[in-house]
């Protein structure tokens, strides 16, 4: 698997925005098992330190569990929980941005809206 | 761990060419060139053309064999039964070449592909791999050529005996009922020990070589002495000839580059017995070589050697390869 | 000194050559270090005096072991990769693999096979028929069967294509590596290992000259593309590196806090390639 990592942010966060993004797609289900840390470093090519500690904010953040012995599994209510952080996270970082673009580029914010719905039907 | 027995396989199975393979042809050989000219002399001697005694009349073989003497058929059974290992010296002779150009090689050819870097690799010690390529040119290399000199004097023995007994000579009895076909074996055996002791400076001298020289090994072990010896002989002469410098190419040279040839002590022996017969030959021989016990000349070569083994496993040890 | 590798004062000449200079050093298990140098730089040196391949000056201490005095149990708990083509050519697989069973008590021989087992080799093989990436399967079948606490690899995947260097790597992270072994790296191709590592160290004309985690990268370098209006700004904070990408100019920072340097624009962690430019150009330590 060769990944473009970006120089934005820590590789471990991308690593964590990588694996919800496979959870809220339903690629990873409530319940099911994820990937062992060794697996994941030798598929990306990643020091396990990186891996585990995506791993463990995760787990921090209760969206998966920690089952003794077996690994770490989708938490059932990650799909909510995951929904809150990112909902937070697009309120409290991308959406400022996005506002401020908007209004940098002096575009008006229902007439946007508007185009969207056309585009949806 | 029984790590000096996988050391000695390494060995075997790295220089197999010398160990092996090189036994093998020879022996092939010899035993075409003995048991065809065997072949050869009863069919030109069934022809009618073989001369027995000397005179010009050809003698029928098989006349000539049932006219041997029983006293004459004893002597000759007694000589074969002590003498049938000599058709494989030519064996022996190849040993000393292939334990010359082993340690030559050995610590050298490694540094020179940089398996080295392998071999040091592992939990094996300088000195362990140091001391098992002296066990295998002086013991396992030995010990194979005799077993091949033994299957290959054997082959012979027997062939000779089946076609002298074809034509009517029956040796079988007489060779295989004397105690010295049996002891024989164990007589060359025993004389392994010496030849560790004798061949010990030169193959501690050309271990050392092979550990030390950045580049063509042989060179730099035959030719200092060599060199050094026209050298200093060169030098002499200008000065008027006041050194005998016999004793150096001897020593420097004959017992410093020859002595991993079996047999080579032989040469040092002072008295010799002129008259040698079946029945005292082997026992001279080993009289000779366990003599050598007693020879400064054996124990300062074992010394000599012993500190050039040591100088290899420093060698190997400290030195910056690759 | 606990910690797997620890050196004071580390000094080797070669004639009049300093190779290392006096360096210093701290490894702590179940890292995986890269040392990245240019040729001549003195990494290969100091792997050789930690491997007790050659006598050193100063202090040097791996796994508990003073490399020039205690090589023996040294190598019962270190592995090395010395080279990309060091096995014997003569060698065949089942020789090498029964060689290394028998003088090493850590060789796992059921892993061996098993790692064999998704190769193209078979037992009788000889090293001399082998490409090169096949060489480098055997080794690391090899290594990879030992349990070693410490494995130092010099240079394992020059000259090797892509698709072994790859598995190379994906096999040491998958099979080998856990929280009790300790890696180090040397290697030209930063880009391949970057994310694989845990520690950085730049050596240079036998000095270190940047010793970090990775970590700490993200926390104390940071590049920002600046405009020409804040060039001057920038430049007062003292980069330690200045480059041009399409004609804006990007600075790279050491210790200035991001907060100070988010003025100027989006800030980038910097790759390891770039740090390493960055570094290298200088007389920084």
């Amino acid at each position: 698997m060769s990944v473009q990592w970006s120089d934005n942010s820590p590789i471990y966060r991308q690593l964590k925005d990588k694996l919800v993004g496979m959870m809220l797609d339903g690629f990873i289900k409530p319940g099911d098992a994820l990937p062992s840390v060794r697996q994941i470093a030798a598929e990306y090519q990643l020091n396990p330190i990186t891996v585990s500690r995506a791993f463990q904010e995760l787990a921090d953040e209760q969206v998966v569990e920690k089952r003794r012995g077996l690994g770490m599994y989708m938490s059932e209510n990650a799909r909510s929980q995951l929904l809150t952080s990112e909902k937070q996270r697009f309120m409290q970082d991308e959406w400022p941005q996005i506002a401020e673009r908007i209004q940098r580029l002096g575009l008006n914010i229902e007439n946007l809206l508007a185009t969207t719905k056309g585009e949806q039907q | 761990m029984n790590t000096m027995k996988w050391l000695l396989k390494r060995e075997y199975w790295e220089h197999k060419g010398g160990f092996f393979w090189a036994p093998v042809v020879v022996s092939g050989l010899l035993a075409l060139l003995t048991i065809g000219s065997m072949l050869f002399a009863t069919v030109a001697g069934n022809k009618g053309g073989f001369h027995l005694d000397g005179n010009n009349s050809a003698i029928n073989l098989q006349q000539a064999l049932n006219d041997i003497s029983d006293p004459q058929k004893i002597e000759f059974a007694k000589g074969l039964a002590v003498g049938y290992p000599a058709v494989a010296m030519p064996l022996m002779f190849t040993l000393g070449f292939v334990v010359f150009f082993y340690c030559l090689g050995s610590l050298y050819d490694e540094r020179k592909d940089r398996s080295i870097l392998f071999w040091k690799s592992l939990p094996v010690s300088d000195r362990d791999t140091v001391i098992s390529k002296a066990l295998t040119a002086l013991v396992v290399g030995p010990l194979i050529a005799i077993a091949f000199a033994l299957a290959l004097s054997l082959l012979v023995l027997f062939c000779l005996m089946v076609l002298a007994a074809f034509h009517g000579l029956n040796l079988f009895g007489l060779v295989l009922g004397d105690k010295n076909f049996y002891l024989v074996i164990l007589q060359i055996l025993s004389l392994i020990p010496i030849y560790v002791l004798w061949a010990l400076p030169t193959a501690g001298y050309l271990l050392f070589v092979s550990s030390w020289a950045k580049t063509k090994p042989f060179l730099w072990a035959v030719g200092v002495p060599v060199v050094g010896g026209v050298i200093l002989t060169w030098v002499n002469a200008l000065a008027g000839s006041p050194f005998v410098l016999e004793s150096y190419w001897n020593i420097i040279v004959a017992r410093g580059l020859g002595s991993v040839f079996p047999g080579s002590w032989l040469g040092q022996v002072a008295e010799t017995n002129a008259n040698i017969n079946p029945d005292n030959a082997v026992s001279m021989l080993l009289a000779n070589t366990y003599g050598m016990l007693g020879t400064a000349n054996l124990w300062i070569g074992v010394v000599i050697g012993l500190v050039f083994l040591a100088g290899a496993v420093k060698m190997r040890r400290y030195r910056d390869e690759g | 000194m606990s910690g797997v590798l620890t050196a004071k004062g580390l000094n080797k000449r070669y004639g009049k050559q300093l190779a290392v200079d006096h360096i210093n050093l701290a490894i702590q298990p179940g890292r995986i270090v890269g040392l990245i140098g240019p040729n001549g730089s003195g990494k290969t040196t100091t792997l050789k005096a930690a491997l007790g391949l050659i006598p050193f000056e100063g202090e040097l201490k791996v796994l508990g072991f003073d490399p020039r005095t205690q090589r023996d149990e040294l190598m019962n708990e270190v592995c090395f990769i010395a080279d990309v083509a060091v096995l014997p050519r003569w060698i065949r697989v089942r020789e090498v693999i029964d060689f290394v069973e028998g003088v090493h008590p850590k060789f796992n021989r059921r892993k061996a096979k098993d790692y064999l087992a998704k190769t193209k080799l078979s037992p009788d093989m000889k090293v001399k028929e082998m490409s090169k990436g096949m060489i480098v399967q055997l080794h690391l079948a090899i290594v990879m069967s030992i349990d070693a606490k410490l494995l130092v690899l010099d240079e394992p995947t020059l000259g090797l294509d892509i698709l072994y260097r790859k598995q190379f790597y994906q096999n040491l992270l998958e099979e080998y590596f856990d929280e009790n072994k300790t890696i180090i790296v040397t290697t030209h191709q930063v880009e391949e290992i970057e994310h694989i590592l845990s520690d950085l160290i730049f050596i240079r004309e036998g000095k270190i000259t940047l010793n970090t985690s990775m970590d700490e990268i993200g926390e104390r370098f940071a590049e920002v593309m600046v405009s020409s209006d804040n060039y001057a700004a920038a430049k007062a904070l003292n980069p330690i590196d200045e480059r041009t990408v399409f004609g804006k100019t990007v600075f790279l920072f050491d210790g200035v806090p991001r907060s100070t340097l988010a003025q100027f624009g989006e800030l980038k962690t910097p790759g390891i390639a770039d740090l390493f430019v960055a570094t290298m150009k200088g007389t920084y330590a």
